[in-house]
């Protein structure tokens, strides 16, 4: 359904004269396949936001090739990309900026639909109280502003919003960090509802392990931009690999490096070697000098790291 | 729409603006003279009945001249206010929109109006253009239209950055809906805002100009102008420059209540009641 092949993205940053390059997306791959979860796990700041967004180019990747049910998605036209967006939406981290707010809830459903046309003002209107049911709003909601909602409430809207243009592919971007622990097991439960009524292909992004757990069939582990281990979420549980993802599921209490902000070090030392290098409790001289390679372990799960 | 009408501020606002808007349109009805009739029996002469705002140096009604120079000042506040918002707007836009080559572009020439001192290039278009109305109005619009371009722009910046922006073009939206639909409704309120306000300094700042000759001319009647004929008989009539002066601060002052009074309420986000 998606594939992704070497994903790049760099963000300039400074002046004219002194252009510095952060590379926050690092030559990552992976494919998702139809109906199927991918969550893609990472603590703050290594880029996990960034790679959704480029993979539906919804900021331009540096370099890579995104491949969307066949069709070669990097090499679109501005015009032809606008045709096939609607086939594949994101849920943003903060569902309270991700509507606009003039508009009313249910302008904001039906945008999509009216975008799309071809459907008469009835349609539009019935279509748009069948989506506030479906994510598990109330008809009073329609009239009502974001600012006069919840949280939670506005994170169904953004949800209605995304299913308004029927999408065969959803990423989704921390959609219940911001929201309360009782809220976030109902909008994870809806989502899984919908994921199998519709039948969706999704990309689940997070740093809560519990959630991708229960959500994701497949997943990822991104450290500093790059996927250092992927595989069937059970395998990765039960049997992870690589030192970070280790580190991740069962963190150590004596050692807070699974913790650490991965923005307070130096990201753009063009050091040779393993990203993980640095926190690596067992690391060796070859780990420093090299560039470690994905390694297939087995059919699906392939580890970044010299060690295994 | 009903909850703005509590609003003190706007509606002192309203309430002065449409009095002046109707006297204006009425002003052949509602002025008891012709602004312009020069009669020579009935110089300097104090209020009275039959000129309730006194004479001038010519003898014309002080009262009359007011009630047409509201025609002047409001369609010079008006025009002035909509020329620099279309331009401000419209080049706002482009360069806090699209960046780039164009923004540069047009934030240089940004830059380059706000270097000259606005009097000084109010003063110095006014003298080089002539005299006259339309000319009055380009001098006042090559000062204005700078602010509007950099609000217009600043707000572009902070909302297109906004997720929600995002999430739009996700949907396949074009560049032209996105900014229709949803950058110019978020941004509009701040620039109404300064528009009122505009409105008033625009008006004040013709006056200026027509005080100290540029702009409209005699036998025209305009407040600005009207301040200057009763210089010279300031002592002996103060009224010629108190009605025309006191015309000038009403209505500067309801543009400011008006636009004070938007401001407050223009933003959703500040209205508490659920409307139904
Ligand atoms: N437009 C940008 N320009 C420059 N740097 C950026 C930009 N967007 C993101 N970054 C940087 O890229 C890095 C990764 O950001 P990203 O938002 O993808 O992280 P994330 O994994 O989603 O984090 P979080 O869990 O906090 O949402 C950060 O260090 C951030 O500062
Ligand atoms: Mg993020």
């Amino acid at each position: 359904m998606l594939e992704v092949i070497n994903l790049d993205k760099c963000f300039s940053s400074g002046g004219m004269m002194k252009k510095k390059y952060i590379k926050v997306v690092d030559r990552i791959s992976f494919q998702i396949g139809r109906g199927e979860t991918f969550g893609l796990v990472g603590e703050s700041g290594c880029g996990k936001t960034t790679a959704g967004k480029s993979t539906l180019r919804l900021i331009e990747p540096t370099s890579g090739k995104i491949v969307f049910d066949g069709i070669d998605v990097t090499k679109l036209k501005t015009k032809e990309m606008r045709k096939l967006r609607p086939r594949m939406q994101m849920i943003f981290q903060d569902p309270d900026a991700s509507l606009d707010p003039r508009m009313k809830t249910e302008r904001s459903i039906a945008e999509p639909l009216r975008l799309r046309g071809g459907l008469s003002k009835r349609e539009i209107e019935e279509r748009v109280m069948e989506l506030i049911e479906t994510v598990g709003l109330n008809p009073e909601h329609a009239h009502r502003y974001p600012y006069q909602m919840s949280g939670g409430q506005n994170q169904r809207v953004v949800l209605a919003r995304a299913l308004a243009s029927n999408p065969d592919f959803i990423v989704a971007d921390e959609p219940t960090s911001g929201l309360d622990v009782s809220v976030q097991a109902q909008i994870l439960k809806l989502m899984n509802e919908l994921k199998r009524d519709l039948n969706l292909t999704t990309m689940f992004i997070t740093h809560d392990l519990e959630v991708v757990k229960h959500m994701s069939d497949r997943m990822a582990v991104m450290y500093r931009g790059k996927i250092l281990e992927m595989g069937e979420t059970e395998n990765i549980f039960n049997c992870a690999r690589h030192p970070y993802a280790q580190l991740l599921i069962e963190p150590q209490p004596s050692e807070d490096l699974g913790v650490q902000d991965a923005e307070s070090e130096n990201r753009n030392g063009d050091r040779p070697g393993c990203v993980f290098y640095p926190r690596c409790p067992f690391a060796e001289k070859n780990c420093m000098e090299k560039e470690p390679e994905m390694i297939k372990m087995n059919r699906d799960h392939q580890v970044l790291c010299h060690l295994v | 729409m009903r909850s703005w009408i509590k609003n003190r501020n706007i509606l002192i606002g309203l309430i002065i603006i449409s009095s002046l808007i109707i006297i204006a349109a009425f002003a052949p009805q509602v002025a008891p003279h012709d602004p312009t009739e020069v009669n020579s029996m009935v110089r300097l002469q104090p209020p009275s009945k039959e000129y309730p705002f006194g004479t001038d140096h010519m003898g014309r009604c002080i009262l009359s001249r007011i009630v047409y120079g509201a025609r002047i000042s409001l369609l010079v506040g008006v025009a002035v206010i909509s020329g620099s918002l279309f331009i401000g707007i419209v080049l706002g836009t482009i360069s806090g929109y699209f960046g780039g080559l164009a923004d540069d572009v047009i934030m240089r020439l940004v830059d380059g109006f706000l270097a000259i001192p606005s009097m000084f290039l109010a003063l110095a278009l006014a003298g080089t253009l002539g005299p006259g109305m339309v000319n009055l109005m380009i001098a006042l619009i090559a000062v204005e239209w700078t602010s509007y371009a950099r609000v217009v722009r600043g707000s572009i910046l902070s909302v297109k950055e906004q997720d929600f922006v995002e999430a739009t073009r996700g949907l396949g939206a074009s560049d032209l809906y996105i900014l229709v639909r949803h950058i110019l409704p978020n941004i509009i309120s701040p620039v109404i805002v300064i528009a009122t306000l505009g409105i008033g300094y625009a008006i004040l700042a013709a006056a200026g100009l027509s005080f100290l000759g540029f702009g409209v001319q005699p036998p025209t009647p305009e407040w600005g102008s009207m301040l200057d004929d009763g210089r010279l008989f300031m002592r002996k009539a103060p009224y010629i420059m108190v009605f025309p002066g006191l015309a000038i601060m009403i209505t500067v002052l309801a543009f400011n209540f008006l636009g004070d009074g938007l401001r407050d309420e223009m933003d959703p986000r500040f209205r508490k009641e659920i409307p139904h």
